[in-house]
């Protein structure tokens, strides 16, 4: 029995011809970091909508299948214990400001108010976040004056805050250069060691790679393969399905064909490197 | 960084209910008062107020272009088209009369008395600390996200069509010139514009969401406002002002 399960979920949204996910069954444990990859319009929001129960308590269509969270139906789940349960980053971040306040300290600490933690615990929380995110030197500014990235930022802040068990992450590093981006996985990474679960939308793959213990690859809105990273990501196979895998795949793919010889299933950089000094190495 | 923004002036830095219960008080009486002489002695306490509280600058300017422009009109119709009357003076087909200018006078206190009391009291308070004080005084949270959600998408949108307009414009679209080309214009703004706006409210309703918009917890306020010490005070004053306006009225209506 896992943290999280799917069984056979599918879902229409109303009025569409096709659904958007079709028969998905998945099993998602506690503690564990998965990735969801696939191209535009493969399902990957609608997965993260179905798993956080905005699916089909909020947008209209026909759903079967059941999700169950911690052995019972997602659905008979109030929205007030999923709140602080189940975090939820959204794709656009400028949809994520709430406009209820007007500067990033209190933009960030408004889901704590609301929650009714006490102020001096808020300002602690806030600060932290912040320094965490790299978004302290907005905490003055208004939210909706900032650049895309970082409202993307602070809409992360804005949940990380409330301290969650499980995350849901919506391609959070679409509008962040390469080094917010790393800050964003390292995020993650540490969330990951207090015990949280992650549910992640990225394309950015070498860093899934290094990060994600699970991966979830969508096509059509359904679910083509899932697993651990190191046995999803070395099937060259997903290339055909419009998948891009990391470098060090494709490399030592390449220099098998050469007559190297070399471990299957080395997904990163440094695996492959350490492959090639073990082997190769003076 | 807690933003308990302390105002110097005394009378700005009052709880936003009593600063308002002040300005109600103040268009009570202007309009109760009979007489253009009572109702002008009214208006230019509310002018020394304004002064004291050290929003003469901001209070003047807004008076100026708001209840300035009506009075102006007021006074133009009601003296050159009341019709009949002491004249004043005449030229060409119009004649001014003293009972216009009169009446006009009147009704220009009452707006200025009434009208200048919501105008000092928003120079004054900020929305944000007004709408926190109608929340602790009991309206629904869903309204206070609604009036400020409201007033901070207003610039947001106009920026947004902005951006629209140079991206059509960019594309060879005429945005400038007379009413029809803006009006042609008008449509192909508009429609982006609110599409994107209804598309990203969804989300925005389930963020609101996310971040226990809806949990039944009461919730607590990082940027709080408390009533003073001076409020109470200010608040009976106030009351006794009032108390003696309207026995000074009924008094004058039985003699
Ligand atoms: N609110 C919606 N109403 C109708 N159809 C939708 C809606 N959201 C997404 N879809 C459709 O569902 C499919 C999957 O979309 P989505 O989950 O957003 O994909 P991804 O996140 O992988 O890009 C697409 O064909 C998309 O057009
Ligand atoms: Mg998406």
């Amino acid at each position: 029995m896992g943290y999280i399960e799917l069984n056979n979920v599918s879902f229409t949204y109303l009025l569409a011809k096709r659904p958007a996910m079709e028969n998905v069954s998945l099993s998602i444990e506690k503690g564990k970091f998965y990735a969801i990859l696939g191209a535009n319009g493969s399902g990957k929001t609608t997965l993260c909508n179905i798993i956080r129960g905005f699916i089909p308590n909020f947008y209209e269509g026909e759903m079967t299948g059941e999700v169950m969270l911690e052995g019972k139906p997602l659905k008979d789940y109030s929205m007030e214990d999923l709140a602080p349960k189940m975090g939820y980053v959204f794709q656009n971040p400028f949809n994520q400001i709430t406009g209820a306040r007007d500067n990033v300290f209190e933009e960030i600490a408004y889901g704590l108010e609301n929650f009714g933690v006490p102020v001096d615990e808020i300002q602690r929380r806030v600060e932290r976040v912040m320094e965490m995110t790299n978004t302290a030197y907005l905490a003055e500014k208004n939210p909706f004056e900032l650049s895309g990235g970082q409202q993307q930022r602070v809409a992360l802040a804005s949940i990380l805050v409330l301290e969650p068990d499980i995350l849901v992450i919506d391609e959070p590093t679409s509008q962040l250069d390469p080094k917010e981006t790393e800050r964003v996985f390292d995020i993650i990474r540490k969330m990951k060691e207090t015990g949280k679960t992650i549910i992640l939308v990225e394309h950015k793959i070498e860093l899934v790679a290094e990060y994600a213990d699970h991966v979830i690859v969508l096509e059509n809105g359904k679910v083509i393969d899932f697993g651990e990273k190191h046995e999803v990501l070395s099937k060259l196979e997903l290339q055909d399905h419009g998948i891009v895998l990391p470098q060090s795949v494709v490399l030592a793919d390449k220099m098998r064909k050469q007559g190297m010889e070399i471990e299957p299933k080395l997904v990163t950089r440094d695996e492959l490197k350490q492959e090639l000094q073990r082997k190769y190495g003076r | 960084m807690q933003r308990e923004e302390k105002q110097k002036n005394k009378i700005a830095a009052l709880y936003p209910m009593t600063k308002f219960y002040m300005a109600l008080v103040v268009a009570i009486i202007t309009l109760l008062l009979p007489g253009i002489q009572l109702k002008a002695i009214c208006f230019i306490c509310l002018c020394i107020l304004a002064a004291a509280s050290g929003a003469g600058k901001v209070f003047v300017k807004r008076m100026l272009k708001s209840i300035g422009v009506i009075v102006l009109i007021l006074l133009i119709i009601q003296t050159l088209f009341y019709p009949t009357g002491t004249p004043i003076f005449s030229f060409w087909i119009f004649t001014a009369k003293w009972e216009g200018l009169f009446v006009a006078l009147r009704l220009s206190l009452n707006f200025a008395g009434a009208g200048g009391a919501i105008i000092w009291f928003f120079s004054l308070t900020t929305e944000r600390d007004f709408v926190l004080a109608l929340e602790k005084a009991g309206m629904s949270p869903k309204a206070s996200y609604v009036v400020l959600s409201t007033l901070q998408m207003i610039p947001v949108m106009k920026k947004r069509s902005q951006t629209i307009m140079n991206a059509q414009r960019a594309r060879g679209v005429e945005t400038e010139g007379n009413l029809i080309v803006r009006a042609k214009v008008f449509v192909p703004t508009l429609v982006p514009l609110v599409l994107s706006s209804i598309q990203g409210t969804e989300e925005r309703a389930l963020t609101l969401e996310a971040r226990g918009f809806s949990v039944e917890t009461p919730s607590t306020h990082y940027y709080d406002i408390h009533p003073g010490p001076m409020d109470k005070t200010v608040k009976v004053l106030t009351t006794v002002v009032l108390i003696i306006a309207v026995a000074g009225r009924i008094l004058l209506w039985v003699i």
